[in-house]
Formats: C-alpha cells, structure tokens, sequence
C-alpha cells in the first residue's frame, strides 16, 4: 500500500474504530442525544473505550497490526448488527445562513491546511521522542515494556495507545492524524454545545476562536495529546451540561465517568475532569434533592476503570502509581528527587523573567513557551462579561477549574483544556453584535494563517511553517529526505542505527529522535539511571565532583555492632560519599559480605559508597536535611577507631557527625566534626568513570557539541577510552572501548 | 468518624505496598584501585603547603613551609612522583617568580627535564603567579616506578649577606590527565 494511503487507512480506521465503539457504548445506555452531538461524543466515548482496549491488548502481549486489524474489523461488524452505522436522534435546528457561512468556510480552509500539515512527516520535539518513541517500543515488544530509565514512559499514554492503534499501520503520521481528529472534534462538540443550549452564534465564533489558533494547529498536526486532553476535558464538561438539563437522562453518567476517567489516561492535568463531574453530579442532585451516592458512584466506578490500569500499571512496576511525580511520597530508585524538583521547577518559569511576560508570551510571540494562541485572545477578559449569563458562569467556572494545573507548567499548550471555556464565554459576549462577532473572527481567522503568524510572532515561535507541506504529505518527496533536511535529531538516530548493534544502549544528555531508531537511548535527565550515569561523566570535568576531600572521624578503640554517619545541616546542598572506610589502627576493615549497608535517602545506591571506586558517588539525589544517614551493621560486632570518608568538594554546606551502636543495642556519639583533608585528584579517573558506565551495560555515547565536556570527550578520546564513530550536525557518536 | 478513619488507614496501607524500600545492601564487588599500590607515600602529584610533600623532595627544595601554602626552591630543585601508568600525562605545576629576585637577576629561564629529558624551557621577565602545563611524551617516564623532574634556574638570586641560593616559589606540582 503506498505511504500515504496506509497513513489514512491507519488513522481513519482508528477513527472510524472509535465511533463504532462510542456509538455502542452511547446507545447500549440509551443516551438521548441529538444527532449532531452524537457523533462528537460518541467519537470520544469510543476513543476511551479504544484506548481501555488496547491497554489491555498492550498487557497480554497482543500489541500487533493483524490483532489490531482483527479488533477494529470485528467492532466495526458487531456496530454494523447493531445498527450503529445508522443516524438516530433529531438535528439541531439550522444555524442561522450568515453563521453557517462562516463556519463552514473557515473551518473548511484550516481542516485543508491541518489535515496535510498533520499528514506530512512527523518532526515534533516531543512527538518523536517520547510520545512516539515508547508507541514503537511497545509495538516493537507487541505490548507493554518495564521502562524505568523514561519517566516519560511512565506518565499515562491514553492518547499514545491511540496513536499505537493507528501506528501499527500508517507510522508517525497515522498517529499525528489521530491527533488531527481530536483537533476537528473539539469545534464540532463546542458548537453541537452551543446549539443545544440556544446560543449558536457565539458557539461558530468561540468554536473557530479555538480551531483555528495558532497553538491548536500546531499541537493538534503533530503527535502531542494536549489537543486530545482539550478535547476530552469538554467532552465532560459537555455531558455533565447535559445530565444536568435534563436528569432523566441517567444513560449518561456512565459515558460521563468514562471519559472523565479518559482524561487522567489522557495527561495526569487532566484529573481535574472527575471531580469536576462529581461536583456537577453531587450539585445537581442535592439541588434537586435526589439521591446523590448511587450517581457519585457510577461516575466514579466507570471513571475508575479508565485510571486504575494506569496507576497499577505504575505502582507494580515502578513503585509509585503517580510516577514519576509525588515521588517524595513514593519512594522509588527510577527518579532522583533533585532532578524532578529541577525540572518541574523549569516548568513553572521556562526562561521567563517575569511572570508579566506570560499574557504576551502565551498571545503574541509564542517562542518561550512554546506556541501562541493569537493575539485576538488578548481580549479574553471580556468574557468575563459572559458571568451575567447562567451559561457564562457555568462556562467560566469551567475555566477556573481546568486552568488550576496551569501554574505548575504555563507552557502555552497547558491553556488548551481552558480555552474552549475562554472562547465560548468571549463568544457570549462578542455575539451580542454580529458585526463584531464577524470581525472578531475574521480577523483571527486573518492573524492565525501561518504566513501571517510570523509577521508579528517572535520568530522562534512553534507554529505551522509558512510552506504547506503538499509534496511531502502525499509522499511525492520522500520522508527520510524531507525528515533529514529538516531534523537534525533524525540524522541523529539514523547514525545511532547504523553504528549501534540491536540491543546496544546510547547514553546522551540531550536526546534524540527515538521513535525513528529501535535502539534504546538513555537520556540524562529522564530517569535515576540516566542522571547518575550523568554524574559519572561530569566527575572528572567538573573540579569539585572527584574524590579529594577526606573526611577523617577519630575515637576510643571499641567494639560497635553499627556505625553511622549522620548528616545534621539543612540547606540546597547534596551529600554525597564516594567511600566510606573503616579503620583499626591502620588497617582499614575489610568489608565483608554479612555487612548490611543502609542509607537515607536513597537507599538504592549504598553500595556505591562501599565499592571502592573513587568515581563512583552515593548521592542523597535532594536538598540536605538532618534526618540523613548512611550506616554499616556489621555481621559480628567490629573493634574501629576511626572512619574515612573520601568526598567530593561539591558540598559546601554539609555538617556531619558520627554515632556508633555498642554491643548492647544503644546508639552513642563517637564523634563530633571531622577531620579534613585534600588529596590530588588520582591519575586514570576517565578511564575508570568509562569503566563504570560500560559496566551499566551502556557502550555507546552521543554528545552533542553544545553538551558540557564535549570538547574534552573529542580531544582527550584516548584518555578516556573511548572512539568516535561518527559525526552528525554537531552530534558525534562515541563507542565506550 | 471513626469508620473514615478506617478507611484512611486501609487506604494507606494499600498505598504503601506500592513501595518497595530494601532494608538493607551488602558490600558490592569492589573495584580495583586506580593507580595500585604505591611503594612509598609518593604519588602523582604533591601541593608544597603540605607536609607529606617532602618525600617528593629529593633535593634543592626547602623543608620550610612559607605561609602554609609554598616553599622555596634552589637553583636546581629534583622532585620524584610515581606514576603507575605513563599514557596520556601532562606535567603540571604552579609557581611564581618572586619580584625581589627577579630585580636583581633580570629575566630567567627554568628548564623542566623529566628522567633527563627536556620537556620545555620557560622564559620569564616578569614577576608573578605562573601555572605551567604540558604533555609529557610517554618515552619519558617509566610506569610503575618512581620518575624524576629537575627543574633548573639560569640566574638563581643570591644573598649578598649569606650567600643563600633561592630559585622560585614552588605551590604545586604533578602529573595529570
């Protein structure tokens, strides 16, 4: 089958899958429904229940094209006995003609420009790394792998076991076409919205103020799930707006919950979409005074079956069901603390300077953080005129609850679930005047056509490119070439392919296009693994990471059963021991194998601080508090009189004392502050960190001209042991020898 | 109340058993040492503040620590490091050339021979901190075993009252990678 057409036939059966599904799912509760809002939310009742499908195809193992093909194929047949395929319900009136016009129009033109961007080769960030990386891994292994070395991978991927739905036949595209359905659904369910509750004018604006943002085009062409969690979040909204207008309608609290419990599967932002159904359905009940625990209790059971697979999935697997965040509370050895407060720290600020900068960041320039959604939304207060409206307040308080997780990543996309809620109570308001609806939206329209994007956005901006990529969405140009012109990452996993053996593992700080190479990349910052092979590289680059510093505690001779070092200082620092010795005299203990090693936090690592390795570290991985320690029981109380800590100077603030545990069981001070010395950094450290990293089954290393210590890895080659394969746009390949 | 309460606490052991912290570790395989067992307390590299740095000595340098962090030197002051490996070495060393010798001798010239063979000659005319560096060709040392560096003085100053002989300021020298 050529590309093109497998990449429709993967996404529209995926579509068409997802109908079917939510048709039957709709229907077998009897749902009374208007034609129109059928399909919208049948398509993403259907993409849950897909979704829950494949989840449990990826856990037996069944994660194939011909299983998937079979599924989709005996769905679509069972929909078609039960009459599925049929339009039921009656059609909304007819939208007035000037806004039928309008709609129609616009939206016409942008579903072209979307649909052959979104079909054109796959080159998001995000998309071919992750979100598509762990798609063709879990194909790759016909279901569900233990990845602990991505916390990506452990985040929940509703939308991605779409995408592996559509994968299996059409590759990237097929899955950034998926997305693209999400991206038409959610105007068509904010309009069938609109229309339903009487107010259809402001519906056709608020549905096109979203469809065509530049950030909506962006995100929803490219295989990311924010357009999907959006869509997912109003898809709620929506239905709890329906049971409420009409409580007898009890068929659908169930698909209510389901999907609710989609937009936890969707992107963990999206939990705020079950207690906003349970609130709507408790309110509402108490209001009426009707009996609320059965219906809290069918929303929650149904929104259950769609988060549960997740977090079990997370808690047997990596020890936290909410991996890789709340991790203080799940302690777990697949992420270090320090790294995660760092990175969500990042995502609270990106490069701000200032918070004042997000409103013209978020409109306008769209480069910090990444996508704008047009300049027209700079008027957005002025929905909050829509509160004089029952609807508006509804709307707005909508907004309020699902721009909650904003604050803790204001990256542009973060806005998406709120912004149907934004658009429609700005589409209350402006449809007051038709003359300024019309030029509301037509100048949107105007300002958010990609050519148009960069005469005023920063040009840096993440948007649709100014060229609509005809040739290379039909394949005329083929999509290495195109992908190799345009990405430097794809040149980056192509190199690691030819060079990387099957099975070999790639370390790199930055990261590459992983969804394009079978081989496994460990990325630094992505997991405890990756971060401590990290260090391991920096300890011989950075002046105060080696061993140098030794730490000497001086007692009385004496027999201890324990001995432990206790950290007392509070402060942004981290402890790290290197080796943790003890003496007799002169004569260090020699450790024994009935020896048990014990450290807090992160007890994982201990032994790193008893394998005689001057390169390898035990790291507290967080900010220094006193309840810290590392220990030793010995197997037989041990006759000591000093211990040795050798240290890296990158610890300024630490404050240490000694406690020993006498042969009655009762813990004793032996000693106060240590004694302090410096020693020169030992001869061979670079050979020995390889040593260390080759014996953590990683051999290869992709470093990229901009990583720390790039220069060293190129010119000093020899010392360190290692050979450069090969060199791609600034990223060079290194084999550990 | 009490009935939530012993919800809490069923919820809560059910969440705890998502952890799985070990108790405790042994001792892992230990690593061989980086540069194997030293025959002396000689090593790689010596910082002259230090005490312990008189056994890489061998002559011409003072035993008198000057402001706890140099010494001087003579006219041709020998030190010894070991060095187990003898692959990928640069000589390094810090130094300053003092203004009140410098006034009186005029610029000088140190040669730095290691095991006898010339690595470099420096030219100074001004005084100050210096810090020197460079690769050391590996026909110019002997692994495993202890390796010789003389660093000569042209003009060394000389007292006009006790005729003592001083060279430079010596903080630091070695072998690095």
């Amino acid at each position: 089958m050529p590309q093109a057409l497998s990449i429709v036939f993967g996404a529209g059966f995926t579509v068409v899958v997802s109908l079917a599904l939510g048709r039957l799912l709709l229907r077998s509760f009897k749902a009374r429904l208007y034609r129109q809002e059928e399909n919208v939310l049948a398509f993403v009742s259907g993409a849950a229940c897909l979704s829950l499908l494949t989840f449990f195809l990826c856990t037996v193992g069944a994660a194939r094209k011909g299983v998937f093909l079979a599924v989709g194929v005996t769905l679509l047949a069972i929909a078609v006995w039960r009459g599925a395929h049929r339009a039921t319900g009656e059609s909304f009136a007819p939208l007035p003609p000037l806004w039928r016009w309008l709609f129609r129009s616009i939206f016409a033109i942008f579903f072209v420009l979307y649909f052959i961007n979104a079909m054109a080769p796959e080159m998001s960030a995000d998309g071919v790394a992750y979100h598509l990386g762990v798609v063709s891994r879990y194909l790759r292994a016909h279901g569900f792998e233990r990845i602990t070395t991505n916390m990506y991978a452990s985040l929940s991927e509703g939308i991605e076991l779409l995408f592996l739905f559509a994968f299996a036949f059409g590759r990237h595209s097929a899955a950034a076409l998926t997305h693209f359905a999400f991206l038409v659904t959610l105007p068509l369910a904010m309009l069938s919205y609109a229309r339903r509750f009487g107010f259809p004018a402001a519906g056709v604006c608020a549905a096109l103020l979203v469809f065509v943002s530049p950030v909506a085009g962006m995100d929803g062409t490219v295989a990311y799930n924010d357009i999907a969690t959006a869509c997912i979040v109003f898809t709620v909204f929506y239905l709890a707006q329906i049971w409420a207008s009409d409580e007898s309608n009890s068929g659908l609290l169930v698909p209510l919950g389901l999907v609710a419990g989609f937009g936890y599967a969707a992107k963990y932002t999206a939990f705020l979409a079950v207690p906003y159904a349970l609130g709507i359905v408790a309110w509402k009940s108490i209001r009426g005074g009707q009996p609320v625990v059965k219906r809290i209790l069918v929303v929650t059971a149904w929104a259950a079956i769609m988060i549960a697979p997740w977090m079990i999935k997370n808690a047997v697997w990596l020890g936290n069901p909410v991996s890789p965040f709340l991790s203080e509370f799940f302690p777990n050895p697949y992420i270090h603390l320090s790294v995660l407060k760092d990175y969500t720290e990042y995502l609270r600020h990106y490069d701000l300077t200032s918070n004042r900068e997000i409103p013209l960041e978020v409109t306008v320039r769209g480069a910090l953080l990444c996508g704008l959604l047009g300049p027209i939304f700079l008027l957005a207060p002025i929905g909050l005129l829509a509160l004089r409206w029952p609807a508006g307040r509804t709307l707005l308080l909508a907004a309020m609850v699902f721009l909650i997780p904003f604050p803790a990543n204001i990256g542009t996309r973060f806005l998406l679930p709120a912004l149907p809620f934004v658009a429609l109570s700005m589409g209350l308001v402006v449809a007051q005047s038709s003359a300024a609806a019309l030029a509301l939206v037509l100048a949107h329209a105007v300002l958010s056509w990609p050519s148009v994007i960069g005469m005023y956005s920063d040009p840096r901006a993440w948007r649709l490119e100014n060229k609509i990529p005809i040739r290379q969405a039909l394949r005329i140009e083929s999509e290495e070439s195109y992908v190799n012109f345009k990405m430097a990452s794809y040149g980056m996993a192509r190199l690691i392919e030819h060079y990387v053996p099957p099975g070999g593992r790639v370390f790199t700080w930055g990261g590459a296009a992983e969804s394009y190479t079978p081989r496994e990349i460990v990325i630094a910052y992505q997991s405890a693994f990756g971060s401590s092979i990290g260090d391991l590289l920096w300890t011989p680059l950075v002046r105060e990471v080696p061993a140098t510093w030794l730490l000497r505690f001086h007692y009385p001779a004496q027999r201890l059963r324990q001995i432990r070092v206790v950290q007392t200082a509070t402060a942004a620092d981290q402890w790290s021991v290197s080796e943790f010795r003890i003496y007799n005299g002169t004569a260090e203990l020699a450790r024994a194998a009935n020896w048990k090693l014990r450290a807090r936090p992160n007890p994982w690592d201990v032994q790193l601080a008893f394998d005689n390795s001057p390169v390898t570290r035990w790291r507290s991985w967080q900010a220094i508090t006193p309840d810290m320690s590392l220990s030793v029981e010995f197997g037989t109380p041990e006759i000591s009189d000093s211990v040795l800590l050798e240290c890296s100077h990158d610890q300024y603030k630490i404050q240490l004392k000694l406690e020993g545990m006498d042969e009655s069981g009762k813990w004793i001070a032996l000693a106060g502050a240590p004694e302090a010395t410096d020693i020169p950094e030992p001869l061979g450290l670079r050979r020995a960190v390889v040593e260390e990293v080759k014996a953590r089954d990683i051999h290869y290393m992709l470093v990229l001209d901009t990583d720390f210590g790039a220069a060293d890895f190129q010119n000093r080659s020899n010392v360190w042991g290692i050979t450069m394969l090969g060199d791609h746009r600034g990223a060079k390949l290194y084999h550990l020898d | 109340m009490n009935e939530y309460r012993r919800y809490i606490v069923v919820l809560l052991c059910f969440l705890s058993g998502c952890v799985n912290i070990p108790d405790s570790y042994a001792p892992p395989i230990q690593r061989r040492p980086l540069t194997g067992t030293e025959p002396s307390d000689v090593g790689h590299f010596a910082n002259f503040g230090e005490k312990k740095a008189d056994a890489y000595i061998v002559r011409d340098v003072s035993d008198a620590i000057q402001s706890g962090a140099w010494r001087w030197t003579g006219k041709k002051p020998e030190l010894r490091f070991f060095l187990e490996s003898v692959d990928h070495l640069t000589f390094t060393m810090d130094f300053s050339i003092a203004e009140i010798t410098l006034k009186d001798t005029g610029p000088v010239a140190i040669s730095v021979m290691i095991n006898g063979n010339l690595l470099d000659t420096l030219h100074y005319d001004k005084n100050g901190e210096q810090h020197f560096k460079k690769a050391v060709p590996a026909n110019f040392l002997r692994p495993k075993a202890i390796n010789h560096v003389t660093l000569e003085v042209d003009k060394p100053w000389v007292s006009k009252t006790d005729n003592q002989v001083l060279g430079f300021i010596l903080t630091r020298a070695g072998f690095v990678q």
